[in-house]
């Protein structure tokens, strides 16, 4: 569009200056031909022939000089036409450039409506197993059409913009020559298809996006959804010798924002169901958040039930210095509480016999994080 | 308000982390997206990094407040995806 705009404008230009060569040469022209009338004048009374007869001389001039007013006419006529015709070939080539003006704006008030229009976010194709498998390629051409036209029009008005974009290259990751071979294949390709919001995992309770692989690969925040599907893993792997029971990841946050029905689905539920006198470990992962009423999710720390031996180990990677105040110890103390109160009321109700804790929580010791990889998760 | 026309609707309560509550009202037949949708809009929250449960059990936005068999005044806990390091 821009193009044929400025190619009109370009004609326009060309034409004027046409008109004015034009109306420059019909002057001189003009004058031309009254100098060369005048030389005839002066040749016939200078001229050594002798015309015998004036009269038929000056009538042949006076022929002559209507000839010559009549050709200069003609000319000056024919020029003032072709500047004529010039001109209204300008007014043409300007209402066509209007048009198409219009017809510019009139896309562009297209494309804006275009790109206001919400786009659709294509679901990926679910992905199980504990390697990753193939997500459907998306059909990403639309999105790319649009996204071209919001760079052309700047309408930033699309609150989706960006919002689903390709993954980083795996192979930049440090943990990616861990895999096997195998394994790298079908995480290379899961990483060039899919984009932030693909679902890489999902079952009746768990979805497991693209943007949580890569944060986890590019040791960025863990989310909880990673790390209750390792529990899940887990449980499905482990060895039959040792017994464990694995507490969802959200449990302490539940319990944190005092939410009692999910506490009692996500905690006692689980403990009712599963805490047979066999199990040896329970496992409770826990999100302490820099600040007692913040939302946000800080650093992941594991508190173990050593049921067996009746005690409880809170593991924490990021232990502060002694002497300052310990959130995640605090909150483990609270967890611990909980547990407690839960199974010994419970055994009460079931006529069990109780179970004489041992008092405290213990912090064994554990592998600390580093200062220059501060966002690795804890697991065991 | 006919008998007729509260069957029809359902009261809802987000309740958020902090404590914060918003209210709802809904038909029983309205897809809980909806509802989702609203509360993130308002909240200026993405809708992909939220949880909510219903009675502890997760929401997906495709289900209605019939299919779950949601009582009126029902509470939604909202959860924020919890990430750490």
């Amino acid at each position: 569009m821009q193009q044929m705009k400025e190619n009109y404008e370009g004609q326009i230009l060309e034409l004027q200056r046409k008109i004015n060569e034009l109306e420059k040469e019909s002057i001189p022209n003009k004058r031309e031909d009254e100098v060369s009338v005048n030389n005839f004048d002066d040749g016939i009374s200078d001229g050594d022939n002798i015309v015998e007869n004036i009269d038929e001389a000056e009538a042949e001039i006076e022929n002559l000089k209507h000839v010559h007013e009549k050709d200069e006419a003609a000319e000056v006529g024919n020029q003032r036409g072709q500047v004529k015709t010039f001109k209204s070939k300008l007014a043409l080539k300007r209402k066509e450039t209007q048009q198409k003006n219009v017809e510019v704006e009139n896309e562009k008030k297209q494309y804006c409506l275009r790109a206001k229009a919400p786009r659709k976010v294509e679901d990926a194709k679910v992905i199980k197993s504990k390697t990753l498998k193939l997500g459907r390629k998306k059909k990403a051409e639309n999105n790319d059409e649009i996204i071209e036209v919001e760079k052309i029009v700047t309408v930033s008005k699309s609150v989706d913009a960006g919002a689903s974009c390709q993954l980083r290259n795996i192979t930049d990751s440090r943990h990616y020559n861990y895999f096997e071979e195998k394994e790298k294949a079908t995480v290379l390709q899961f990483f060039s298809l899919c984009h932030t919001f693909s679902n890489a995992y999902m079952d009746d309770t768990l979805t497991i996006q693209g943007r949580l692989l890569e944060d986890l690969m590019f040791d960025k925040f863990t989310s909880s959804e990673v790390i209750d599907f390792y529990s899940k893993w887990l449980k499905k792997h482990s060895s039959e010798g040792a017994k464990s029971l694995y507490v969802s990841s959200v449990a302490w946050t539940h319990l944190k924002a005092d939410q009692k029905k999910c506490v009692q689905r996500t905690l006692h539920d689980v403990l009712e169901k599963e805490l047979a006198d066999d199990i040896k470990y329970v496992f409770i992962p826990m999100n302490t958040s820099k600040s007692r009423h913040q939302a946000e999710g800080y650093h992941w720390t594991l508190l173990v039930l050593n049921y067996q031996d009746k005690k409880f180990e809170h593991y924490d990677s990021m232990k502060p210095r002694k002497g300052l105040l310990n959130l995640s110890y605090e909150d483990a103390v609270v967890m611990r509480n909980e547990v407690v109160d839960w199974i010994n009321s419970h055994r009460a109700e079931t006529k069990k016999s109780k179970i004489s804790w041992l008092k405290g929580v213990k912090t064994p010791t554990c592998p600390q994080q580093g200062t220059t990889y501060v966002m690795i998760g804890h697991k065991h | 308000m006919s008998e007729a026309a509260d069957d029809d609707h359902i009261k809802l309560k987000i309740k958020d982390q902090n404590g914060k509550e918003m209210f709802f009202r809904i038909k029983r037949t309205t897809e809980l997206g909806k509802v989702i949708k609203t509360y993130c809009d308002r909240q200026a929250m993405d809708p992909k990094i939220v949880r909510f449960f219903c009675d502890g059990q997760r929401i997906r936005g495709s289900e209605t407040p019939a299919e779950l068999d949601m009582d009126d005044d029902v509470e939604i806990d909202a959860m924020i995806h919890q990430t750490g390091g």
